[in-house]
C-alpha cells in the first residue's frame, strides 16, 4: 500500500465515556460508522473509549482492529495518547502529570515513554486492578496505562506512545467525590495542555509520515508496471534520490524516454545518478 | 545543559559523579531504571525525534572498558585503545556514524570513571611500548565537562602515568577546565574541522569555525599539545578551494610548527550505518549522493584517492609532512 503523509491520525484513548465527552466537544470528534466507542474528526483527531480496566482496554483494541473500518482504512496512527484520570499522593485535584515510567503492579516489567510533552509534573503511573485508596507510592494510579502501552506498541511508533493523567483523587479528596461533573470540570480546565499535546504529536507523526511517504513519479511507475519487493525497494529509493538531489525534472524526462522492465529502469536511473558523480568531478 | 530527563542506574545512584549531575541538573525529571539497555536499546526508537530532546542516561560501564583501536586511528606510534566513556554527542551532525550505530539519542554517560582507569593501567601496564588511549570515538570527550567532569577526572589520572598518551577528541569550545591545568606533555587535544560551509550545512550544533580556532589557541598559548583533525573530507565541486580557504584560517591562528599532528580523512561509514542514516534522513542530500563501497565500508564516490592526494599537496605548504598522517 502506499505510504503518503496525508493520512497521519493522533489516537486518543481514554476509559470513561465522562472523559470521552469534553475530548468530543474540544476535537469536533464524530461517532465512526459501525462502533459505538470510537469517534473521529476530520483534522487527523481519533478517540477510541475502552472502558475501564486492563482487560476492557485489550477487548476495545482487539474489536478496534476487526471492524471493517480498521481494515479498510488507510490512515495509520503512529501517535497514541492515553489521557485518564488518576490519584495521587502529592498533586493537587486538576494537575496533569506526563509519565516517564508506566508500571503495573502485577507485571515487573516497567515501560519509558519518551521524554516528548512537556509539563509541569511528570511521574510514574502505577497500574492497578482495583481503585487505590491510600496511594502508598508517589505515583499515579490509574487502570489502563500500562495496558494501553503494550497494546499501542503493536500499532504506533514507541516514542509517540504517549500517557498524560489528570489527576481526580489524592488524600484530601478521595475517589468517592469523582463524579461526571468534576471530571468535565477537570478536562476542561486542562483543555490548552491536552491541545497542546495533541498538536505536537501531530505535527511528530505528520514530518516522520512525510518521510516515509513514496516520491510521486515512484507511484506513477508502481502504478504503470509491476514491481516485486525488491524492485520496488530499489526504485523507491532511486526515486528519492533524485527527488532528495533536486532533479526530479530530470527524472521526469528519464522515465519519459520510456522503459522497458523494471530493471531496465533500474539501470536507467542508476547510471544517471552515477554520470552526474562524474560530471561535478570534472 | 538542558536534558529531557535524566535516568539513572539503580546501581549507581549512589555514586559520587551521579550525585554531582543530580545536583546541577535538579530541574530535570529523574527516573529510575535498572540497566541503560532497557530505554537506550530497545527496538523501534527514533533517533531523529529524540534528537530534539535528548535526554541523559547515567550508568555503570560493565565488562571491557578499554578496546584497541582501529588500524590508522591515530598519530602516535604504539599500541592504540579507545575507551567510550560515553554515548552520543552533544552536537547532530549529518554525517555522523552514531546516528546510524545507536537506536537512541539519548546521550548515556558512565559514571564508574574508575573502572575505565583500571582498564587503562591494565592495558598500560601489560605492554612494554608506549600505549595512547583515544577517547571521543562514540562522543566528543569536552562537550559536556561540566556535567560529565571529564577532564576534571582524567587529566590528572594521566599526569601521574608519562607513559601512556591520551587523545582527547572533540569539536567543542569546552576548554576552560583544561586551562585551568598546568599542562601535560602525555595530553593532545584534537579538534576536528570541515570548511566553514560544510560546517554551517552538516554540523548542527557545533561552535563555529572561528571560535574553535580561538579555543584551540588558548590551549596552545597556555602549552597544551593540539593536534588538528581536518575531517571527514566530502568531496564536492569546489571542495580543494574550500580546503585552500580552511587551511589558511586554521595556520593564520595556530602556530603550525608547533602542532603535535594534522590529519585528513575521508567520509567513510560502514554500509549498514549508512543504511540506518537514509531511514533517518532519506531527504538529506549528503545521503542520496553516490557512493562506493569497500570492504563493507561507503564512502562518497566524488572523494577517493585523487582528492585526498590533492587536499595534501596543498595541506603540505602549511605543515611539516612528518607531522601528517592520513586517517584509516
Amino acid at each position: 500500500m502506499p505510504i503518503s503523509s496525508e493520512s497521519v491520525l493522533v489516537t486518543l484513548v481514554v476509559a470513561l465515556p465522562a472523559e470521552a465527552g469534553p475530548l468530543k466537544n474540544f476535537f469536533q470528534l464524530k461517532p465512526l460508522r459501525a462502533t459505538n466507542n470510537v469517534f473521529q474528526s476530520d483534522q487527523g483527531i481519533r478517540l477510541l473509549v475502552t472502558g475501564v480496566g486492563r482487560k476492557n482496554l485489550n477487548h476495545s483494541f482487539a474489536r478496534f482492529a476487526r471492524t471493517e473500518f480498521a481494515k479498510e482504512s488507510q490512515q495509520v496512527s503512529p501517535a497514541w495518547l492515553n489521557i485518564g484520570i488518576a490519584g495521587h499522593r502529592e498533586l493537587a485535584v486538576g494537575e496533569m502529570m506526563v509519565a516517564n515510567k508506566i508500571s503495573c503492579a502485577v507485571s515487573a516489567q516497567p515501560s519509558f515513554p519518551t521524554p516528548v510533552l512537556s509539563a509541569n509534573h511528570y511521574g510514574e503511573v502505577l497500574t492497578v486492578d482495583e481503585p487505590e485508596l491510600t496511594y502508598p507510592q508517589n505515583a499515579a494510579y490509574d487502570m489502563e496505562a500500562h495496558a494501553f502501552w503494550d497494546m499501542a506498541l503493536n500499532y504506533g511508533m514507541l516514542d509517540l506512545i504517549q500517557c498524560c493523567k489528570l489527576i481526580s483523587d489524592n488524600p484530601h479528596g478521595g475517589v468517592e467525590k469523582i463524579t461526571t461533573a468534576v471530571i468535565d470540570e477537570i478536562f476542561c480546565a486542562a483543555s490548552y495542555e491536552i491541545r497542546q499535546h495533541v498538536d505536537l504529536l501531530r505535527n511528530l507523526a505528520y514530518e516522520q509520515q512525510h518521510l516515509m511517504s513514496d516520491p510521486a513519479l515512484y507511484l506513477e511507475i508502481a502504478d504503470r508496471i509491476h514491481l516485486n519487493v525488491n524492485q520496488a525497494l530499489q526504485i523507491r529509493r532511486l526515486c528519492q534520490r533524485f527527488v532528495t538531489l533536486n532533479r526530479e525534472s530530470e527524472l521526469e524526462a528519464l522515465l519519459a524516454t520510456g522503459y522497458h522492465s523494471a530493471r531496465d529502469l533500474t539501470q536507467i536511473l542508476r547510471e544517471s545518478l552515477k554520470s552526474a558523480v562524474k560530471v561535478t568531478e570534472e | 545543559m538542558k536534558f529531557s530527563a535524566v535516568y539513572i542506574e539503580r546501581a549507581i545512584a549512589e555514586h559520587e559523579l551521579t550525585q554531582r549531575i543530580i545536583a546541577r541538573v535538579s530541574e530535570t525529571p529523574v527516573i529510575t531504571i535498572d540497566r541503560y539497555g532497557e530505554v537506550f536499546n530497545r527496538a523501534g526508537q527514533n533517533f531523529r525525534i529524540q534528537k530534539r530532546a535528548p535526554a541523559l542516561i547515567l550508568a555503570k560501564k560493565h565488562g571491557k572498558t578499554v578496546l584497541p583501536a582501529p588500524e590508522g586511528y591515530g598519530f602516535e606510534q604504539g599500541r592504540g585503545f579507545y575507551f567510550s566513556h560515553m554515548l552520543n554527542c552533544l552536537y547532530d551532525c549529518r554525517y555522523c556514524f552514531l546516528q546510524g550505530m545507536y537506536r537512541s539519542a539519548h546521550y548515556v554517560l558512565f559514571v564508574n570513571y574508575e573502572d575505565f582507569m583500571a582498564g587503562i593501567d591494565a592495558e598500560a601496564l601489560s605492554h612494554d611500548e608506549g600505549t595512547v588511549f583515544y577517547s571521543g570515538y562514540d562522543c566528543d570527550s569536552l562537550a559536556m565537562e561540566p556535567i560529565s567532569a571529564f577532564c576534571e577526572s582524567f587529566i590528572p589520572f594521566f599526569a601521574n602515568r608519562p607513559a601512556s598518551i591520551l587523545e582527547v577528541r572533540t569539536k567543542s569550545t569546552q576548554v576552560r577546565q583544561l586551562l585551568d591545568f598546568q599542562p601535560i606533555d602525555n595530553c593532545v587535544v584534537a579538534m576536528s574541522f570541515t570548511p566553514e560551509a560544510a560546517s554551517k550545512r552538516w554540523e548542527h550544533k557545533v561552535p563555529n569555525l572561528s571560535k574553535r580556532l580561538q579555543a584551540m589557541k588558548k590551549l596552545q598559548r597556555s602549552g597544551w599539545k593540539i593536534a588538528v583533525r581536518f575531517e571527514p573530507v566530502i568531496g564536492e565541486a569546489g571542495v580543494e578551494a574550500e580546503y585552500e580557504r580552511l587551511f589558511s584560517q586554521t595556520f593564520s591562528v595556530l602556530s603550525a610548527d608547533e602542532l603535535h599532528s594534522v590529519s585528513l580523512g575521508e567520509f567513510r561509514l560502514p554500509a549498514q550505518f549508512h543504511k540506518n542514516l537514509v531511514k533517518l534522513y532519506p531527504d538529506e542530500d549528503l545521503l542520496a549522493r553516490e557512493t562506493v563501497q569497500h570492504d563493507g565500508m561507503l564512502s562518497l564516490a566524488a572523494g577517493g584517492e585523487a582528492l585526498l592526494e590533492a587536499l595534501e599537496d596543498r595541506l603540505f605548504s602549511y605543515v611539516d609532512r612528518s607531522r601528517y598522517y592520513r586517517c584509516a
